[in-house]
This record gives structure tokens, sequence and C-alpha cells, in this order.
């Protein structure tokens, strides 16, 4: 915890259905500390904690949000500029991993494009050592949680707030995640839908290309032409046909 | 609840509204409380005033109850200015009636004051803020100003609808009261509202408290009232028992203070039941009925009570069940608001007052009544509606800390929401919360807000310098420590005592002064409250403000939503466009490449027939010198056939050259066919591509949104 590192505050939201363990989570996080039968959140909790990455100092600014379903006309106000959040389920509840979905789609919709989000399956402890079977108090397969978080590019971890099994793993790895982020999504100041259609038409110039287009080198050269260059394209009336050829005759 | 009484009101009520009112733009006509009950000053003034020409008696006999209600108040102190100015303003209201032509006279007079007003408006705050550390002094200065700001709005009134408003003189002296008063017409219009069956099941079930409440009564006058520790003042609870909405409208300053001093917890039950209305027999049959059956939140019920220390810890952990079966059974009496976290706390005092079907009645009152239901909904309307209400209040009484918490970016909904949706039982003991609870009963849910503003007041010195983290911190710990005991005692302890002291008094009954070594100044907590006048017609006011507010919100939100709705269809659309556009592009390229071909088969070709043509004319030349070395008689003419048949010496030239010439024709013919049908497919060819260029060009100029003249997306 120097003071001559540079902090960099980091606003992170938890969001959960309730009696996850969201608060126990923070509980653990900030004050190394558990309580059975935490008490339910109303409205939300404000917690801080530094810790130290590398060089780096990074404070980390906790809401820890109400659960209960009720409540979620609140959440936006808290998630809207947060940098990061962490998104809980309970590993023995498969209702809320369809709930944790649910928040992460309502975050890639309507918090900060570049939001770091980490998935977090908690109370490892109770399923710590179960073997799989009928009656196994896992009720969400690891799987199911990386599967998720691939697909929608997160962070992973199953967790135990009573254990303190990953806990801090969770911020360290937000921590980490947060300044190559932020660099990547400075570069590319383009809308990802451009670039997404930049990738369609390379496949178009390929599949012509696939079709013996190439025999012709001039051809071929006049239709890239179409791509890198505009002023050669508006020449042509707006279109980049070769008319040479055309006008050959 | 007499009836009788409560009938002209709503008769002048109705009156009135036909008449033409001078609303303030701002007041949402359907909320009418407020104007109703200066409409029903109104013609108090006029026949004054009428009075007044026949003889001084109306209007001195005024003077007498205005000097009366001071008293009343213990302000002897009369601030001359302040006298003046109300004078003043009456004065002008006065005049109206006097003049002949009074209506047109009146609607000027209107709103000339109308301006003194709002200028009357502004000073009370910084007046008032400065007189508050004397609080009771102010307090009815203050009132005597609302009065006087409120009158100018009066609309004018017919002299013959002025015998109309035989009572209503009370409303004019409890304009200080405005929540309570406001309240009793709220719990008058709900009473009224109910079909006769009803009414009849109040008044049975009311006339059961009673006689609860008089047994108490008898039975704690039989053991003596030292066995209490402190006195009740029977006289006063037995008017609130026996008619609550005379004393209501006769000594409203006497019941708020009799109030603000806690209702005896010996009969704060029944008076909270017989206040409210809540009591009925038929609620209590169905809650037997329904109390053992499932409810969908029953799990969540059951998890969260256990782990709500306000309930485990405690008296409150002996009532356990029955909380459970309340709540329980109001999730599914309602299931539109089913199971909010933060029930608990609201029932658990109810709980502590009676038995538990007499507390669901009690909560559903609440609910229904008192719209705690708005602050349970899905979406927490009522919620976010005392939020904004609460913005503006510590707005108007605390711009600098208002200023300053804006500023360090907190917002009222990250510390008061649990404030409000557990009348603060989620961070303060069980004696504050029934405190509260009976201000809540008398003054209607936003009687909250005196406590929250209050409590914001207090701590403004505290605030001030504190940032963003620091503050939060405070907010949602350290507010209450103000009225701790021994304040010099370091933060931390008082933390500490806080933890300690949170169910200490559950099971000491008080009332009156608190002469114990309790933690807390509740009575100067409570009594400061009261002093933060907030005046429903405000209240109102910044209830439509944040209507507005809401659908503007709303209006966007469809807009939004409707714009991304467009967007998806244009995606859509794009998508299609640059399918067609691939599929015409390979198209093309099919033609061009196939035209490229013909082109090259056709050099070949004709390289070929170049060639042809070349060894025709080498033969030519051939047969030429051939025909040169022949002898002279030869005819040319001849064919070589007759040449040959005549024998003559040319019959040496062999056979086969002929032939090989015949056949060099024949395959000079074919070569010409072949190029000839070559020529043609290429015609035919150019004619196919000159079509489909013609159609990619149609395309073109139908291409309005320009998606292939544009440059291109991917160009960029």
């Amino acid at each position: 915890m120097s003071t001559s590192n540079p902090v960099t505050a980091v606003k992170l939201v938890l969001l959960g259905e309730a009696a996850v363990g969201k608060s126990s989570l923070v509980l653990r996080f900030v004050s190394n500390d558990f309580q059975e039968n935490k008490e339910p959140t109303i409205g939300a909790a404000f917690l801080t904690q530094r810790c130290t990455i590398g060089a780096k100092t990074i404070k980390f600014e906790i809401w820890d949000t109400a659960g209960q379903e009720r409540f979620a006309s609140l959440a936006p106000m808290y998630y809207r500029n947060a940098q990061a959040a962490l998104v809980v389920y309970d590993v023995t509840k498969p209702a809320s991993f369809i709930k944790a979905r649910h928040w992460i789609r309502e975050l890639h919709e309507q918090a900060a494009p570049n939001i770091i989000i980490a998935l977090c399956g908690n109370k490892y402890d109770l399923i710590e050592g179960e073997i799989e079977g009928e009656d196994a108090k896992r009720k969400v397969s690891v799987e199911e949680g990386q599967k998720v978080a691939e697909e929608e590019g997160l962070l992973f971890f199953e967790t135990s707030a009573k254990s303190g099994h990953n806990v801090n793993e969770v911020f360290m790895a937000i921590g980490h995640k947060i300044p190559e982020k932020r660099s990547e999504t400075e570069r590319s100041a383009g809308d990802a839908a451009r670039e997404a259609d930049r990738v369609d038409l390379s496949n178009v110039v390929n599949d012509t290309q696939a079709d013996g287009w190439v025999e012709n080198g001039q051809i071929c050269l006049k239709y890239s032409a179409l791509y890198d260059d505009e002023a050669g394209r508006e020449s042509m009336g707006g279109w980049y046909f070769p008319g040479n050829i055309t006008q050959e005759d | 609840m007499s009836e009788h009484e409560t009938q002209p009101v709503q008769q002048i009520a109705d009156e009135v509204s036909t008449e033409p009112i001078q609303v303030l733009p701002e007041a949402n006509p359907t909320h009418t409380d407020t104007l109703e009950v200066l409409q029903m000053a109104s013609p108090e003034d006029a026949s004054d005033a009428a009075s007044n020409e026949t003889g001084e008696s109306g209007k001195s006999k005024k003077k007498k109850k205005k000097k009366g209600k001071k008293q009343n108040n213990k302000t002897g102190t009369d601030t001359p200015e302040t006298t003046e100015e109300a004078s003043a303003v009456e004065a002008v209201t006065l005049d109206q009636p006097e003049s002949k032509d009074a209506e047109a006279v009146a609607t000027d007079a209107i709103e000339e004051p109308a301006e003194v007003a709002a200028i009357d408006a502004d000073t009370t705050v910084n007046e008032h803020t400065a007189l508050d550390n004397h609080s009771d002094a102010s307090s009815s200065i203050t009132v005597d100003r609302h009065a006087a700001r409120v009158l100018p709005l009066l609309p004018t009134v017919d002299e013959s609808d002025k015998n109309l408003f035989g009572n209503v003189v009370e409303f004019d002296r409890n304009f200080n009261n405005n929540l309570l008063v406001s309240r009793l017409h709220n719990l008058n219009e709900g009473f009224n509202s109910k079909n006769p069956k009803d009414q009849e099941q109040i008044k049975t079930a009311c006339q059961a408290l009673r006689t609860t409440f008089n047994e108490i009564k008898n039975s704690i006058a039989m053991m003596g009232d030292h066995m209490l520790g402190y006195k009740i003042d029977w006289e006063l609870w037995t008017k609130v028992v026996n008619n609550y909405e005379e004393i209501v409208l006769n000594e409203p300053d006497t019941l708020q203070e009799a109030v603000s001093e806690g209702i005896p917890n010996e009969v704060r039950g029944m008076i909270w039941q017989l206040i409210s209305n809540s009591k009925n027999f038929q609620l209590e049959e169905f809650y037997a009925s329904i109390k053992n059956e499932p409810s969908e939140h029953e799990k969540a019920i059951k998890r969260d009570l256990s782990r709500t220390s306000f309930v485990t810890s405690g008296e409150a952990s002996s009532k356990m069940d029955s909380l459970f079966h309340v709540i329980k059974a109001y999730s599914l009496f309602d299931p539109e608001v089913g199971y909010t976290q933060g029930m608990a706390f609201i029932t658990v005092p109810l709980l502590m007052n009676m038995n538990d079907s007499e507390a669901f009645c009690l909560l559903v009152t609440l609910m229904k009544d008192y719209n705690l239901r708005s602050l349970f909904m899905p979406e927490m309307r009522g919620l976010h509606l005392l939020l904004y209400q609460f913005d503006r209040l510590l707005e108007d009484k605390s711009p600098f800390l208002y200023n300053h918490l804006i500023k360090q970016g907190i917002r009222s909904s990250m510390y008061a929401s649990q404030w409000f949706l557990t009348f603060f039982a989620y961070k303060f003991p069980l004696d504050i919360v029934l405190r509260i609870y009976d201000a809540v009963i008398t003054e209607g849910m936003e009687s909250i807000l005196k406590f929250a503003v209050n409590l914001m007041i207090k701590n403004e010195s505290n605030l001030l310098p504190l940032s963003f983290d620091k503050l939060l911190e405070y907010l949602k710990d350290k507010l209450f420590n103000f009225y701790l005991y021994g304040e010099a005692a370091s933060t931390s302890q008082l933390n500490l005592t806080t933890m300690n002291k949170r169910f200490s008094f559950m099971a000491g009954k008080k009332s009156g002064i608190n002469n114990n070594s309790e933690s807390y100044r509740l009575n100067a907590f409570v009594k400061d409250a009261a002093t933060i006048d907030i005046l429903p017609f405000y209240l109102k006011k910044y209830q439509s403000e944040f209507d507005e507010f809401l659908q503007l919100e709303k209006s966007k939100e469809s807009e939004i939503k409707k714009i991304k709705y467009a967007n998806g269809k244009l995606r859509s659309e794009v998508k299609i466009l640059e399918s067609n556009y691939v599929m015409l592009d390979r198209e093309n390229i099919a033609v061009v490449n196939a035209m490229v071909h013909t082109k090259v088969q056709r050099a070949n070709n004709s390289d070929e027939n170049h060639d042809l043509e070349l060894e025709i004319k080498k033969l030519q030349e051939k047969l030429v010198s051939l025909e040169s070395k022949l002898p002279a008689s030869s005819r040319p003419g001849e064919t070589l056939d007759e040449i040959q048949l005549e024998g003559s010496p040319y019959t040496e030239l062999p056979t086969n050259i002929e032939e090989e010439i015949q056949a060099a024709m024949e395959i000079n013919t074919k070569v010409m066919d072949t190029n000839r049908a070559l020529e043609e497919e290429l015609m035919m060819l150019e004619d196919e591509y000159r079509q489909v260029d013609d159609e990619f060009k149609l395309l073109l100029s139908q291409d309005k949104k320009g998606w292939f003249t544009k440059k291109p997306f991917w160009a960029a």
C-alpha cells in the first residue's frame, strides 16, 4: 500500500439474485471476515478496499446492491458508470444462474461497453469435494459457468466467501484486466460493427478469387481498387466496373 | 367518527369545485386536499367581512381566536413584524366582498397578494432556519405566514354559498398541522368511499377497540399510575379514542405534542388501529383462513427473517411465527406486491403492539390507505417519489448540504432508500421506529420525511466537510449519533453503543418523558423532527413535478426503444442489400469472366483464320505458278476435268493436287463457318453483357439509400 504508486480508482458493482452471497463476498474481500446469516441488503451498501497489483495500487469502490428483483430499479444508478461488475450466482441454485445471465445481458446492453465482468459461482464450500450424482448439492456445473463466461467474454471463478476460496483472486483478476482493457478500447475508437463488416467483405473478395477471378490480372486489380480507392471508384461514375473492357470493342 | 360532521365538508368541496378556482399552476388538480382546505377557509373570511359591515363582532371574534391559538402555542412573543404582514394580507382578502363589483375586483385582488405570498415564501425559509433553534416559538409564526400565503388563492364565493361553511372555522386553525389534517381528510375520504356495510364493520371494530382501551385504562387506574413510573394523560387519550376527528380539528397542537412525546405503550396498538380505521373482523377472518396457506414467497420470507437481526434478536424473536404468518398472508393477499425485503421491518413494530390478525389488518391498511404499497411495488415508484420529495425538501431547508451532496455525487437513493423502506428500522432501534410509527399513523407516510430531513439538518456541520467515501459512511452509520447521550464520546465508542443499545429498550415500557438511562434522546429526536414543517401543499407540488419528470423519462425511454427498433430494421435491410449486392457482384464477375474467355477464344480463332488464309494464299500462288507452266493452248476458262477429258498434256498434272486444293478449300469454308458462328456467339455474349450492365445500372439508379454509391463501409 505504498503511497508512491498511482492509485487507480475502480468502480465495481455487485449484481445477482438475493441471498447468493454478494455482501459476504465483499465482506470477505474488504475485511477478510465472514458472517453466517448476513442481513439482507436493503437499497445498496458502499465499501472500499485498496490493493496493490504489480506497480499499481487499485482502490476498489464497491457498490453492493440489493438482490431482490424488486430493487432492480435502483441498480442502473450503480452500474451505469461502473468499470467492473461482479455477477454472482449460487452454485447450488440454478435459478440464481439464470438470473446471473439476465444481469450479464443487461450489463452488455446498458452498462459501459468496456465494462469488465466477472462471473462468480459462489458458495463453493457447500460442494467442495462433492462427488457428482443425483443428490449432489451442486446444481450448476463448472462447465456451464465456463461456457457462459467464454461466450460473453467474462472472467470466471467459483468462489466461497465462507472459506475465502478464490475471493481475492476475482478482484485481482479484475485489477489486472483494468489497464489492458482500457488501452485496447482507446485504440479502436471506431465501432465494432464496422470492423465486423470489414471481415465480411474480405470473405467476399476471397470468394471471387476462388472463382478464378485472378486469371485476369488487370481486372482483379480494378476490382480490389474498389475497396481501397474511393476516388478511383467515383471517377467511374459511382460504379467500379471495369468500363475499359466493355468499351474496348 | 361522526358522519354528520364529515358530510358537510364533502358537500362543500363539491360545491366549491364548480366555482371558478384560481389554482396554482403546479398544483395537481386531482389532489385538491390542500386546496379544499383553503377553499373551506375562504367563506369564513368572507362571512367575517360580511358581518364586519354590520358590526365588529365577526372580526374581533376571529382575532380573539387567533390570539387564543397563539397562546396555546405558548408564543406570547408575537413578533410585531410578522403580525403586521399577516394582517396586511388578511386585509387584502377581507376587502374583497366589500367591493360592489365583487367578482371583478376580487380577481385583481387575488393576483396581487399572490406575489406578496411568493416573496413571503422565499423569506420564510431563511427566517425559519434561523428560528429553528428556538424551535417552539417559530412554528406558530410560520403558521400564520402559511395561512397568509395561501389565502390569496381562494376562489370567490357566492353569497349564497356562505351558509354552507358552517364548521370550517376549525380548518383555518389547523394550517400548522397540515399533515395531520390532510391525513384525517384522507381517512374520512377512505371511510366515506366504503359501502355502508363496511362502514358499519369499521364502526363495530372501533367500538371493540374502545372497549379494550377502557378496560386497560380501568385496570391501570386500579393499579395506580405509580406502577408504570410515569403518568398517562388519560383525558387526552380517551378523547383521541372516542372522537379523533374532533381532537384533530380542535386541539391539533395538544395532539401533536402528545404524539411527539410518544403514544403510551399500553394503548399504542389500539390507538394506531383506531386512528387508521384498520381493524376489520372480516379481514381478520380472511387472515385466519389463509395464514397457513402456502405462498410462493414462503422460502424467501423464511430465509430473510432468519437473517434479519431486527427480527431475530430482542423481543421480536418471540413473534417470529406471527411475523412469518403476517408477511406470508400479505403476499397472498396482495400478489402484485408479494414479498419485498424490508416488509419485516415494517411489520415488527405492529406485532409488538397487537396480535397477528390485527397486525395483518393494520399492515393492509398501511399498504392501501397510507400508500406504503407504492414503496414495495415492482419499480418502487413510491420510494422514488419519497426520495424526490426528500431531495426537494433538503434543497429547501439546507441548500448548502444539498449542493454539497450533489457535488460529491451522492444521491439520496444511496442512503435514504433503506430509511424509507424500513421506517429507519434497518439501522436504528425499535423504539425509534415505534415513535416514527406514531407520526406515520397520525400524519401519513410523508411524515417520515420530517425525520429524514431533520437528521440531515442536525448533522449538517458534520457532513459538509466530508467527501464521497466518508459521506456515505457517515450517512449510513453515524447520523443518529447526534441523538446519543454523551455526545462527547468518540465516534467509535458511539458506534459501539449504537450496536449494543439497539434492542435494549424493547421491553422497556415508556411514554412521556424518558428519564431512564436510555442512550438516545428520543424525545428530542421526535420533537426536532416535528419542527420541520412539511406542507402537503408542497408535497403535492413535488409529486406533480416528479410525475412530470417520470413521464418525460418514460417518453424518452419509449423513444429510445423506437429508435432501437428502427435501427434494427435498417440493419436487417442493410444485410439484405448487402447479400443482394454480393450476389450481383458474383453474377457480374461470371459474365465478365465469360466475356474475357470469349474474347481470348475469338482472338485465337482469328489467328487460326489468318493462318488458314495465308495457307490458302500460298496454295493459290502455287496454283498460279503451276498454271503458268501449262502450255499456252490450254484455255484458262476450262475446268480441270475438261482438260483431263480432252486428254491434254495437262493430264499429267497429278490429280492429288487438285484434290488437295479441293480439300483445302473445303477446310477454308468450314473455318469460315466456324468463324462466323463464333462471331455470332460473341455478339450474343456482348448483348447479354450489355443487358446485365443495364440491369446493374438500373439497380444503381434505384439505390436511393446509396448503399452502392456511398463510400463503402469497408473502404474507410
